[in-house]
């Protein structure tokens, strides 16, 4: 296509795209687009004969009509009213966070949106996306909940492996003897990769990961953190092997072991293939 | 501890207790988690400044807004600066610091609920508090003005507009101050070089290139300027600010022709995990340099003797991990006594240089220990 | 040899990489009896390799050859070469400048190297890009960590939330690229397209399968056995959380509901001027970074996950395409930016980090230092400003070419 035809097509996809835009639609849209301004969009929002899904999509068009001063306020109050749909206030923490990332604002409500999500984590629904978004907002008062958790399962709020996740992005979280623990004695081998996460930033760990990696009755994927955790502690006991041929196997069983230490010998030689250069001083 | 705060919230007779709790090193912290170690800090400023904030807990209070990190912790600073009886012009750039910080890490805190996050006590902010603080300094506050309207400016919400005019209304309105200059920082000449013993001056280090030297081959023979840091530090106005500064002061003293009479060092807190390539990608990130006279170090073995020696205010949690530290910078002279300590506030490059530089004409050069 | 040719102002191979924009060259003989007539052309070296065009000066179209007289006292004559539209590289110095004269030949190896569709790349495209971002991340010791700390919340007003959001991340992506091509300088930084599904991107052997969630926790994405960013860390933690709201599979990144995530066509339509084409900040922008749960949907975490490179890579390449599109390439006609009275905002203010400045307004703290080199063009400097990557491709100004191109956004205007 020569670059004039380019222009020409991008050009009449615009104009193409700037009538729709003008014209009504049909379907579930109509009624929004019926709804006209953000004054009436407001009111469906809360509406309590309109559909879940109908009252979210409001409450999105209300976020992209209002100015950057005030469009958080109508999802907040969605996430936060216990009485409102799953639906709706998913579809709240999901605009929240769109505008946390492109709203000047953001700072100012900081405050009110930690509020609102300290008490969505009591909406099962809910309970997933608000951990996270506050653990990546690094909340101090969340991660000392998942960690009670983790300590007193009477108070866990999820699963052993996703309060570890949670808290393995923050090494100052204070997870790492809780860590220990579980990586010794795991319930399951989620937790257990979890675990090894959160101790791959522990100098202490070291030996727990060499005899992880050497041990051939853990899964390849233990094997293969082992070694990725190895790489970052302790770079030097890391080393290539040969990589096993599978071909060479006499049975099955010996096939899929050789298999799992081929696909970890791959694994070992892309972490030290991607080393940094040692630096001149 | 919470027993020794509730008895002593208020009571002038606990102050000294409650400072010496205040210090990094005390075993209190060792073993503790960073939240808990948070929330210790906050408690006791708060019980040091329930009536009047003594003079001497200032540079833990003013520390708190200068390198702000956790929202409640903040709020309680400001707030318990309020209860010292005298504003201070001093007070103002801690402030703005805290204002610009903490204002991308605001939060709602409940200052009578321990810890800040319960339910007791009606809600506030670190903005908020800092804010008021502002105002509260009245006249002294006057230079916080310019920021304040430039704020103002910007067309905030309208609970902000609200206490920002209320606090420009207060510094401007307030009466006239001759507040001294306060805050003798604890930066300080030692009372005496401080020598190193012989643990520390045979201690084996490892540079960022994994060069091996001993501190008697680096810390002795040249004055020297010595910073600690970590790499996983999360505040950004402590550590990568302090490795920013240090590339600074490396740039001042090349430009004075002292590139190679004064040394520079910045040693890591956390020597098992900051291995030779973290150190080295530090560096970069954060701005400073490093040669034969510039490095950064870890110790091969256990930090403890340097610890001693430099006093270092930091403790750790029971994973091994720093939970706090102060910001704190070390001058040495050519026999490598420590001559000066600068703690806790934000250091001054042309201090430190001349620190060193004052050391080259007094020390008589002979290694001690 | 009795020809010789600087590219870029070079004749190392260092400085043999051209985008669509022209590169300025020059040629001349050895000095010689009399002056010299020479054909240039170009072919790929290889079927599908990259082919180039030739401008007789800055403001000439584009020719698919060029006839020159070389003066007979060897002075160098000027000329541009730029990539032919829609036919770039997929190699190394798989494009062939040739220049002929009086029975001699003269054949330099090039690339035409551009920032592609990631979906449409070929296997060994894809898996130098992945070579060259892990070496960039280095198992979490590399200088990916200096991308981290720049995209933290206490940086935020540098970078978000106004009209500098486009030019500032314009410059971190150009400083990003230009460290991949520190380490192979054959790589682009190629793009995710999110307003079409990008099946093959969200694969194990690429950025990793990306599982579909509604309601549950992210999970890390999984790489085959040996994939470079199998080793991937940040901040001391191994593997990448990130799972998708929609299937990657099939759809593209849709957004909140409500606030969908606008097509090209949709987001070249926001209007004729910046200041209504910055709205994109929010949707397609924002609305793709919540397309996902993980690191990417937040600020303090998104760039922890590489793929948030290639997110803003698209974001840049619409700002491209619409400017190229409307014609916006002049900084100094406020349609084609317009800034707000705020340091780091205004057409001429430096930009952060890269400035080095970190007295209030800015932060205290400037991560990674000036802006990387090229040996392809000295723009915008080691301190750039807004102003200085407005004309990337130098269509208003020669000089205000910054090295880099987009497959899908041609360099001349018609």
């Amino acid at each position: 296509m020569s670059i004039r035809d380019y222009r020409q097509q991008l050009e009449q996809e615009v104009a193409q795209e700037l009538a729709r835009a003008a014209e009504p639609s049909g379907g579930p849209q109509a009624e929004l687009e019926s709804a006209g301004d953000a004054g009436r969009l407001l009111s469906l929002t809360t509406h309590p004969e309109a559909a879940p899904e109908l009252r979210a999509a409001a409450l999105g068009r209300v976020v992209r009509q209002k100015d950057q001063g005030s469009a958080h306020l109508a999802p907040l109050e969605r996430l936060v009213d216990p009485n409102e749909a799953p639906a709706v206030r998913v579809a709240a923490l999901s605009l929240l966070k769109l505008l946390a990332i492109s709203s000047p604002t953001f700072p100012e409500w900081r405050p009110m949106f930690l509020e609102a999500l300290r008490r969505a984590v009591d909406e099962p629904a809910l309970r997933a996306a608000a951990l996270e978004t506050l653990t990546q907002e690094g909340d101090r008062p969340t991660q000392e909940k998942l960690l009670a958790g983790l300590k007193d399962p009477g108070q866990a709020l999820v699963p052993v492996d996703q309060a570890l996740r949670l808290l393995s992005s923050d090494p100052h979280a204070d997870v790492r003897e809780v860590a220990r623990s579980i990586a010794g004695n795991p319930p399951d081998e989620a937790a257990l990769v979890q675990a090894m996460k959160v101790l791959a930033g522990d100098p202490g760990s070291v030996e727990a990961f060499r005899s992880l990696l050497a041990d051939r009755s853990q899964s390849s994927s233990v094997r293969k953190l082992a070694a990725t955790a190895l790489n970052n502690l302790a770079p030097e006991l890391l080393q290539p092997g040969p990589e096993p041929r599978p071909g060479a196997a006499a049975d099955l069983e010996s096939a899929l072991a050789l298999t799992d230490e081929s696909a970890l010998a791959k694994h070992i030689g892309a972490l030290i293939r991607v080393r940094r250069e040692p630096a001149p001083r | 501890m919470i027993r020794l705060v509730e008895a002593g919230r208020g009571d002038s007779a606990y102050t000294q207790s409650f400072l010496e709790l205040l210090d990094e090193r005390h075993p209190v912290y060792s073993g503790v988690g960073t939240a808990a170690v948070v929330r210790m800090r906050g408690e006791l400023l708060l019980a040091l400044g329930h009536h009047v904030l003594p003079t001497a807990a200032l540079p833990f209070v003013l520390e708190e807004l200068e390198s702000p990190h956790e929202a409640w912790l903040t709020a309680v600073a400001a707030r318990v600066l309020r209860n010292h009886p005298e504003p201070s012009a001093d007070f103002v750039a801690p402030l703005l610091s805290a204002l610009f910080y903490i204002g991308q890490r605001d939060d709602t805190v409940r200052l009578e609920s321990y810890g800040g996050y319960g339910s007791i006590g009606e809600p506030t902010t670190a903005v908020a508090e800092v804010i008021r603080t502002l105002g509260w300094l009245g006249k002294a506050g006057e230079r916080a003005l310019p920021r304040l309207h430039e704020l103002r400016a910007r067309e905030p919400g309208l609970r902000t507009a609200a206490r920002l005019d209320e606090t420009i209304a207060a510094i401007r309105d307030g009466a006239p101050t001759e507040a001294p200059e306060c805050c003798g920082y604890a930066r300080r000449l030692v009372d005496a070089p401080r020598s190193a013993p012989a643990d520390v001056t045979e201690l084996v280090l490892q540079d960022q290139s994994g060069e091996l030297l001993t501190f008697r081959d680096f810390f002795i023979g040249r004055p020297s300027i010595v910073v600690f840091f970590y790499t996983r530090c999360d505040n950004p106005t402590k550590c990568p600010l302090t490795i920013a500064k240090l590339g600074r002061l490396q740039q001042h003293l090349h430009a004075a022709g002292l590139g190679d009479a004064i040394r520079t060092a910045a040693i890591t807190y956390d020597p098992a995990y900051d291995l030779p390539p973290r150190l080295v990608q530090y560096a970069r990130s954060w701005g400073t340099s490093t040669g034969e006279h510039h490095r950064l170090l870890r110790t091969v073995g256990d930090l403890a003797p340097l610890g001693a020696f430099f006093e270092l205010g930091v403790n750790y949690g029971d994973s091994g991990l720093v939970n706090r530290h102060r910001i704190e910078a070390f001058v040495l002279d050519p026999a490598g006594r420590i001559v000066q300590v600068e703690a806790r506030q934000r250091w001054e490059e042309s201090q430190l240089i001349a620190a060193a530089v004052a050391s080259m004409g007094q020390a008589d050069g002979r290694a001690d220990g | 040899m009795p020809l010789e040719i600087e590219i870029n102002g070079s004749a190392t191979p260092e400085a043999r990489y051209i985008a669509n924009a022209p590169s300025p060259c020059r040629i001349r003989q050895a000095p010689a009896a009399g002056p010299l007539p020479v054909t240039l052309t170009s072919q790929p070296a290889q079927p599908g390799g990259g082919q180039a065009v030739f401008y007789s000066n800055p403001a000439a179209p584009s020719s698919a050859t060029l006839q020159l007289t070389l003066p007979a006292d060897g002075s160098w004559v000027d000329f541009g070469l730029g990539g032919k539209w829609q036919a770039p590289s997929v190699d190394d110095r798989d494009c062939l400048l040739i220049a002929t004269g009086n029975g001699d030949t003269l054949t330099v190896p090039l690339m035409v190297r551009l920032r592609k569709d990631a979906n449409t790349l070929l296997p060994r495209e894809r898996d130098r890009f992945l070579e060259a971002l892990a070496k960039l991340n280095a198992g979490g010791s590399g200088r990916y960590q200096d991308f981290r700390d720049i995209h933290v919340g206490a940086a935020n007003a540098e970078e978000h939330g106004g009209p500098h959001f486009l030019p500032w991340h314009r410059t971190l992506l150009l400083d990003f690229e230009r460290g991949l091509q520190d380490i192979d300088p054959a790589v682009s930084l190629h793009y995710w397209r999110f307003d079409q599904p990008a099946s093959s991107v969200f694969q194990s052997n690429f950025m990793g399968a990306t599982a579909q969630v509604t309601g549950d926790p992210p999970s890390d994405v999984a790489f085959d056995s040996g994939h470079p960013l199998s080793g991937w860390i940040t901040d001391g933690v191994p593997g990448i959380s990130r799972s998708a709201l929609f299937d990657t599979q099939t759809s593209p990144a849709p957004g909140p509901p409500g606030f969908d995530l606008l097509s090209e066509a949709a987001t070249l339509a926001l209007g004729d001027v910046y200041t209504d084409f910055a709205q994109m900040e929010g949707t397609p922008h924002g609305a793709a970074h919540v397309s996902f749960v993980g690191w990417i949907s937040q600020i303090p975490t998104a760039a922890k996950d590489p793929l948030f490179f290639m997110l803003h890579a698209n974001v840049d390449r619409l700002w491209a395409l619409w400017q190229w599109l409307k014609r916006r390439t002049d900084p100094n006609d406020v349609n084609v930016y317009q800034g707000q009275n705020r340091d780091g905002r205004r057409l001429d203010d430096s930009t952060w980090p890269w400035n080095g400045v970190t007295t209030f307004p800015r932060p205290g703290f400037a991560p990674g230092g000036p802006l990387k080199p090229s040996p392809t063009t000295a723009a915008p400097g080691a301190v750039p400003t807004i102003r200085g990557v407005i004309d990337y491709q130098g269509n208003s100004l020669a000089a205000a070419r910054i090295g880099y191109g987009y497959d899908a956004v041609p360099f001349e205007l018609s």
